[in-house]
């Protein structure tokens, strides 16, 4: 979808025929993600409204995705669910997913086809869906939805975000405002810790003239950590928030759930000081540990024009899905 | 009357010079003793070399730019831990579908199966997770390697695609031709739809 650059033609088909629209990881901002159509991201760490809509769709036009495990979740395709699925690479068609109608094309092209033959429709289907969308707590602490959230008002989606992999990608996709197609770019497929920081360093030379935040984590951000070093000597001005939990956190997470309480290798103590680390490069850094600074450091961190490292200290028992 | 106009230069040289052809202004890596003439050729080029602290950052580096600028990103290495350290990034953009042309330096083709120092297959070792790859043991395939290589990056589903050049290759001197059009048997990607029934 990002990649063909039919954001336009599936504008036009959603609502010239009111359907709601789902994305997976990868395809987030394809729509503008405050489209009143848009419930969210699917799977398995995917929104309850779209994983709802997932369930109870009859028909499912799937656009670009291969529908792996993770983005399907517990979801089951029943033989009550019809699927058209457009794709450029014929080897996507019936992997993962049976097909009723495939059409092999570039997404821009086929969509723009769709559009010339379809009618207006009135009723929006999800409307029940949409009106159940969960409320988050407000309980004085300092939460991730929180810090993601003023990173959206703020900016108003003006900016490039880059993520790493873990519990904070999460986040990022569930909380922050993507305006623009290609203006979320994650690590969706293989699920690369380190991915974040460089790619935000790419992404920077590539456009220049945007604002470029790095999401990490301290796990993630710790596997490729040397590229403090490139973003000092290029003078890079990107941004960094990191959320420091002193963990591994969807691994420590998991450990919770599964092993009852067994936590092995997922505690990062040992984790260096983010803000002298950040020092040693020449790096300006903010350690933000309160509610009420919270503010006041994103506007730090927006109108600072280099380089930029913001550590959010992070409860570790903070669920990626609240 | 078409006259064939054809210039003397390195494969290292001519190397620079399909990428530039290609618009490629900033390519992200590391050097080492395998791609050193390749380095060389790039020093009297406009091209601007990102040096990253390991390769894999060179990869990802690449990915990100790709991303936001629709362009094939770009990433060398060295031979043996070079190339390998490449891998992740490599596989990273497999699964995400981003346009990538990885050049890796390869020791002396005459060495080629020896274990010499800092000698790896790596055409071998990606060939699952780069859409496709080349190793280019005659000095007069390089730059319709590389300009196939951009090719296959950059149409239908997009992905990575991995270069290796051994070092003696990159020092021959051969005539540079850019070929107008790239024809590839057994590889047209379809852009316009196509319903199965």
């Amino acid at each position: 979808m990002i990649a063909s650059k039919a954001s336009e033609e599936l504008r036009i088909l959603v609502e010239k025929q009111k359907i709601p629209v789902i994305s997976t990881l990868m395809g987030i901002g394809a729509i503008s993600t405050n489209h009143p159509y848009y419930l969210g991201m699917i799977g398995s760490h995917g929104q309850r409204e779209a994983n709802l809509a997932l369930r109870q769709a009859d028909l499912l036009i799937v656009v670009g995705a291969r529908l792996a495990d993770r983005a399907l979740g517990d979801t089951k395709i029943t033989d009550n669910m019809k699927i058209i699925h457009i794709d450029i690479d014929p080897a996507e068609i019936g992997k993962n997913v049976d097909t009723n109608i495939p059409i092999v094309g570039d997404a821009k092209y086929v969509l723009s086809e769709i559009n010339k033959r379809i009618s207006e429709r009135e009723e929006f289907w999800a409307a029940e869906i949409k009106a159940q969308k969960k409320i988050l707590p407000d309980d004085g602490k300092l939460h991730p939805y929180d810090v993601l959230r003023e990173i959206s008002t703020q900016y108003d989606g003006e900016y490039i975000i880059t993520t790493d992999v873990g519990q904070h990608q999460i986040w990022a996709a569930h909380h922050l405002y993507i305006k623009r197609p290609g203006t979320f770019i994650t690590s969706g497929g293989l699920g690369t810790m380190g991915y974040g920081v460089p790619a935000a360093i790419g992404a920077k030379f590539g456009s220049p003239d945007d604002e470029v935040i790095a999401i990490t984590g301290d796990g993630s951000f710790q596997m490729l950590m040397q590229e403090l070093a490139t973003i000092k000597r290029e003078q890079v001005p990107v941004k960094i928030v990191l959320f420091n939990n002193t963990r591994l956190g969807m691994v420590y997470e998991l450990q919770k759930r599964r092993c009852t309480g067994r936590f092995i290798a997922t505690c990062l103590d040992g984790n260096p000081d983010f803000m002298i680390l950040a020092k040693a490069y020449g790096i300006e850094g903010m350690r933000l540990e309160s509610k009420e600074k919270l503010k006041e450091a994103i506007s730090v961190m927006k109108s600072y024009k280099g380089p930029f490292l913001l550590e959010v200290v992070t409860d570790p028992d903070e669920p990626t899905i609240p | 009357m078409k006259v064939k106009m054809t210039v003397k230069m390195t494969v290292a040289r001519a190397m620079v010079e399909v990428l530039k052809s290609e618009g490629v202004e900033i390519i992200f890596g590391i050097p080492g003793a395998a791609i050193y003439p390749f380095y060389d050729a790039l020093y009297s080029s406009d091209i601007k070399h990102v040096l990253v602290r390991t390769e894999q950052a060179a990869v990802h580096e690449a990915s990100g730019y790709a991303r936001t600028t629709g362009k094939v990103g770009v990433c060398v290495a060295t031979s043996g831990p070079g190339a390998t350290n490449l891998i992740t990034g490599i596989a990273t953009a497999y699964m995400d579908s981003v346009p990538i042309v990885a050049i890796t330096g390869q020791v002396n083709s005459s060495l080629i199966g020896k274990d010499v120092f800092q000698e790896v297959d790596i055409t071998g070792a990606t060939a699952p997770f780069t859409k496709h790859n080349y190793l280019v043991k005659d000095p007069k395939k390089i730059v319709r390697v590389l300009k196939e290589a951009f090719y296959i990056a950059s149409t239908g589903r997009r992905g990575p695609v991995l270069v290796d050049v051994p070092i003696d290759v990159q020092m021959q001197e051969i005539e540079f031709e850019i070929p107008r059009e790239i024809e590839i048997p057994g590889y047209k990607p379809r852009e316009k739809g196509i319903l199965y029934k």
